[in-house]
């Protein structure tokens, strides 16, 4: 069924005509882009040269703009992936619960290593960044089936299952058949809700929030919004009324409301439980939110390791629309439309930066956009688009259901309501927790039963490593904001292995676009290899602050702008961890530079030993 | 009755590409042979493979500081090949000209006594179709 | 540096194509009074091949390329109180390190080495070998700059710098009073 690339261009052959289906089921729409290669990606398992250029011919594109959307998203492949394709998830918190055991029993029974595709195209074997699952690790998705809380026995089993063929879906959730999407998705993967606050996990009503907000104008909507004090829960913290009113304001045709359900900080899985559990109530605000800004479009951005709740959230979505609560007449008001669209992501960590999203949704690369102008401006298509965390959604239709004084009321006096905090790590209770801004880690930590931690990473790899002296400081946008990632470390965890982790994570997922993060990354993350390898001089240490310090000055997006914070982070409040490892050459010759395995090349292509370096030569 | 031996003289002065000299004497001390060795290897000739075509008299230019406009003017000529000019301007052609008596200028007449001259690079630019003799 | 002897100064091309030591010639009439400020050690300009004695300043123009390149740097790092770079090749590798980035190649090495006596067109290699000869060094398997091998006290930037930078640079550092380029000294077309 696979395309042969050699072959000579047949605009009849069946592939050719697939594609070109699949590209008119898009209205040849090139801002469809992702959607038209995820799905050459699913019905040929690779998007090959011939697929690039039926895509350009039917989209009237360059070849060359094609791939450069193939080349950019991970899920997307130039070379053929088997039909079953593994990622396994090569987070940190997997690493430390036991990645290596897992990964070794998959080679094992599928008879391939990590990064390979068997020759008869059947499995491919690859690691991927966190897909949301910290809580459960080790994780892996099998296609866009989760299967979480891995052993090397259960790894085993299920690839054993895989080859007699055995499909993901029944692996995962033996007897789905007669599951709604909604059970069947909670029956993939845990919630793990270890604390319901008043605001988010304890009961709703439905839709309490929007028939209020339809008894007032607009304005008053955003006046209220503004009044909670709520800010933005995927990490910047932004005063969401002023947003609101931003994008209100500008004059345009066409205003468009999207929720931003990337989640991709390393860490964070709180939007995964609200997608599961709460998805009428983000959908509710989205709705708010439109009415509130004059929209009458919206759009759900998943991030392509939560395919497997794509059925469950268009099955929440038709509801609302039999509802009357989306769609057209909402509620009965003529004029009051406002329909919503699931779009995959396809894993990108960057896309969860919302120019980046946007460029995403617009058929291209997930390269962020330069500000200003700023998206509630000019953002999807040149029109003024809102873009919201899910949780803030969530957050806004409850704030209009109760009020802005009864939100106000909870948290600190520059961080008002509850958060979802998403916790992992070496800790008793992983799972997520809803709790008034304000408390100290100290206490969050006696909550998840992590009071034995060394260090715990605030806000992911872009936020903050915390030493023991530091635990009273409290969660909250003054003092430790995070999107909810909360990763608990204990004393025997080695905190350059993080820190090596986490650069890693960011070289791989740069956009590439900022020279000072494609490549400062990429020597931020060798120069502690060089640390670890313990060859680092004392001014190695003065380099990695001079480095960095140029990467957030000059980056253009919140990625470069925070990557070097695992490093900063912990050479402030873990300094020993590194000078404990430098030492001075005395004769100041690199110990870094090692010239036996430099010439090894030479010495092997002219079959002789060096004259200089090696002291036995004759 | 010595043993044989190799007498070598390094670096050699008036040749870039840094030279070196092995003297190989026999076990009566009498020359046997000697041999001049280029040491410097730089592959020039792999790495501009695929380069725009006005990079390329810029990057060889860095073959030799001595006689950068020689291998200018060679690569120039290279490229008025390639892209099929049989008559120069009259500009370039006084342009060329210019640049290259400057250049001998330099080598032999404006700089101090230490400078390596005549048996540098620039000897192989009157003869264009001649490698040079560093790479 | 001791104010009874003159200073010691000792220079070396490594990878280098001279054009920085042309460079330091372009200080023109200078060349002068340096000469009657400095000794000149081991250099090409004096064709001194070892060091005849310790050294206040080396002075190194090009990269490591191959394993001697290596070796003589130690030795001028053992030799020399404070080693400047002089040029992009000293400080970053330069144009040979072009030969690092050949893409899409598993042996960058070796393909150098065959295109330049081996396939060219244009060769006459009557062996129809790569030389050698146990007297050429190995080469590195990729261009390293100076920094990367030994620790390098200063750099001054250019291809070649100008002669005036040069000049300058050098009287204050021998001056002790170095503290860096002014921002109107560089200009990068």
């Amino acid at each position: 069924m696979d395309v042969d690339p050699s072959s000579e261009r047949n605009d009849s052959d069946e592939p050719t005509l697939r594609i070109a289906a699949i590209c008119a089921a898009y209205g040849n729409d090139r801002h469809r882009m992702l959607d038209i290669l995820r799905d050459v990606q699913e019905g040929f398992r690779w998007v090959s040269p011939r697929s690039l250029e039926t895509v350009a011919a039917c989209t009237g594109l360059s070849r060359v703009q094609v791939e450069g959307v193939a080349s950019f998203y991970s899920f997307l492949s130039l070379t053929p992936k088997g039909r079953i394709t593994i990622r396994l998830c090569d987070d940190i918190v997997d690493r430390f619960a036991g990645l290596a055991a897992v990964a070794a029993a998959f080679e094992a029974e599928l008879g391939i290593r990590m990064g390979e595709t068997s020759a008869d195209g059947s499995f491919s074997l690859d690691y991927t960044p966190c897909i949301g699952m910290c809580d459960q690790a080790p994780a892996a998705m099998i296609n866009d089936v989760v299967v979480t809380r891995l052993t090397p026995e259960r790894a085993a089993s299920i690839g054993s299952a895989l080859r007699a063929g055995r499909l993901p879906l029944e692996i995962a959730v033996p007897g789905h058949a007669g599951l709604s999407p909604a059970e069947r998705a909670a029956a993939m993967v845990e919630n793990n809700i270890r604390h319901a606050g008043p605001v988010l996990l304890g009961p709703v009503p439905s839709d309490a929030g929007l028939r209020q907000a339809l008894e007032l104008t607009p304005t008053a909507i955003i006046d209220a919004i503004e009044a909670s004090g709520l800010r933005g829960c995927g990490g910047a913290g932004f005063s969401t009324g002023r947003k609101w009113r931003a994008a209100a304001s500008e004059p345009a045709e066409r205003r468009f409301v999207f929720c931003n359900a990337d989640e991709g900080e390393p860490g964070t899985f709180k939007d995964r439980v609200l997608l599961t559990e709460r998805a009428d109530l983000m959908i509710e605000g989205m709705t708010i939110a439109a009415r509130a800004v004059g929209a009458r479009e919206g759009l759900i951005y998943l991030r392509g390791e939560y395919a497997y709740l794509r059925d469950h959230l268009e099955a929440v979505l038709e509801s609302r629309r039999a509802g009357g609560r989306l769609g057209r007449r909402i509620h009965g008001i003529e004029g009051f439309d406002f329909d919503v669209r699931l779009q995959l992501g396809a894993g990108a960590y960057v896309c969860g930066e919302e120019g980046a999203l946007i460029s995403s949704c617009e058929g291209l690369p997930g390269e962020p956009k330069t500000r200003p102008p700023y998206p509630v401006n000019r953002g999807y298509l040149g029109f003024p688009t809102l873009v919201n965390n899910v949780e803030t959604f969530c957050h806004a239709a409850r704030i209009l259901g109760r009020g802005a004084d009864w939100f106000r009321a909870m948290g600190t006096d520059r961080s008002h309501g509850t958060k979802l905090f998403s916790v992992s790590g070496d800790c008793l209770n992983p799972g997520v927790y809803e709790l008034a801004y304000g408390l100290t880690l100290a206490e969050l930590l006696t909550l998840v039963g992590g009071e034995d931690a060394a260090a715990v990473q605030v806000g992911g790899p872009s936020g903050t490593m915390v030493d023991r002296a530091n635990f009273h400081r409290r969660l909250s946008f003054d003092d430790l904001a995070t999107g909810g990632a909360i990763i608990v470390f204990s004393a025997r965890r080695n905190i350059l292995e993080i820190v090596d982790y986490y650069m890693s994570f960011f070289v791989h997922e740069s956009c590439g676009y900022c020279t000072p993060c494609r490549v400062g990354n990429v020597f931020l993350h060798k120069a502690i290899g060089k640390f670890r390898a313990g060859l680092a001089n004392p001014e190695d240490i003065d380099y990695l602050r001079d480095l960095s310090q140029t990467i957030i000055e000059t980056s253009r997006c919140g990625l470069g702008m925070t990557s070097p914070n695992p490093i900063l982070t912990t050479l402030q409040n873990f300094p020993l961890v590194y000078s404990a490892l430098v030492k001075s050459s005395p004769d100041r010759v690199r110990a870094s530079f090692d010239v036996q395995s430099a010439i090894e090349g030479a010495r092997r292509i002219a079959r002789r030993r060096s004259t200089i370096f090696d002291e036995d030569y004759t | 009755m010595a043993e044989p031996r190799l007498i070598e003289i390094s670096p050699v002065t008036r040749v870039e590409g840094h030279g070196k000299v092995t003297i190989h004497l026999d076990a009566q001390n009498r020359v046997e042979e000697a041999r001049l060795h280029i040491v410097e290897f730089r592959g020039f000739e792999r790495f501009i493979r695929g380069r725009l075509l006005w990079e390329v008299p810029v990057i060889v230019q860095r073959l030799c500081g001595i006689c950068p406009v020689s291998h200018h003017l060679a690569a120039a000529k290279a490229m008025d090949m390639i892209c099929g000019v049989d008559v120069l301007p009259p500009t370039a052609e006084k342009m060329r000209r210019l640049m290259h008596y400057g250049q001998v200028m330099q080598s032999h007449g404006c700089t101090s006594s230490t400078s390596p001259r005549r048996t540098c690079c620039s000897a192989s630019a009157r003869r264009p179709s001649s490698a040079t003799s560093s790479r | 540096m001791n104010e009874t002897r003159k200073p010691r100064v000792a220079t070396v091309s490594l990878a280098g194509c001279f054009g920085c030591h042309m460079a330091i010639l372009d200080i023109d009439e200078r060349l002068v009074g340096l000469m009657q400020a400095v000794e000149f050690d081991r250099s090409p300009l004096t064709d001194l091949k070892t060091f005849t004695r310790r050294c206040d300043i080396g002075i190194i123009e090009g990269g490591c390329c191959n394993e001697e390149n290596v070796h003589v740097l130690q030795d001028f790092r053992r030799n020399c109180d404070v080693l400047i770079a002089l040029g992009q090749c000293a400080i970053m590798g330069g144009l040979p390190a072009m030969r690092n980035a050949i893409m899409q190649s598993d042996a960058p090495l070796r393909e150098c080495l065959e295109e330049a006596y081996i396939t060219g067109a244009y060769i006459r290699n009557t062996t129809h070998q790569i030389p050698n000869d146990p007297a050429l060094p190995l080469l590195l398997d990729r261009v390293y700059p100076c920094s990367e091998v030994v620790e390098i006290d200063y750099q001054i930037p250019g291809c070649a710098p100008g002669g005036d930078i040069i000049f300058e640079t050098l009287s204050s550092i021998l001056a002790g009073r170095f503290h860096g380029f002014s921002r109107d000294s560089f200009k990068f077309d």
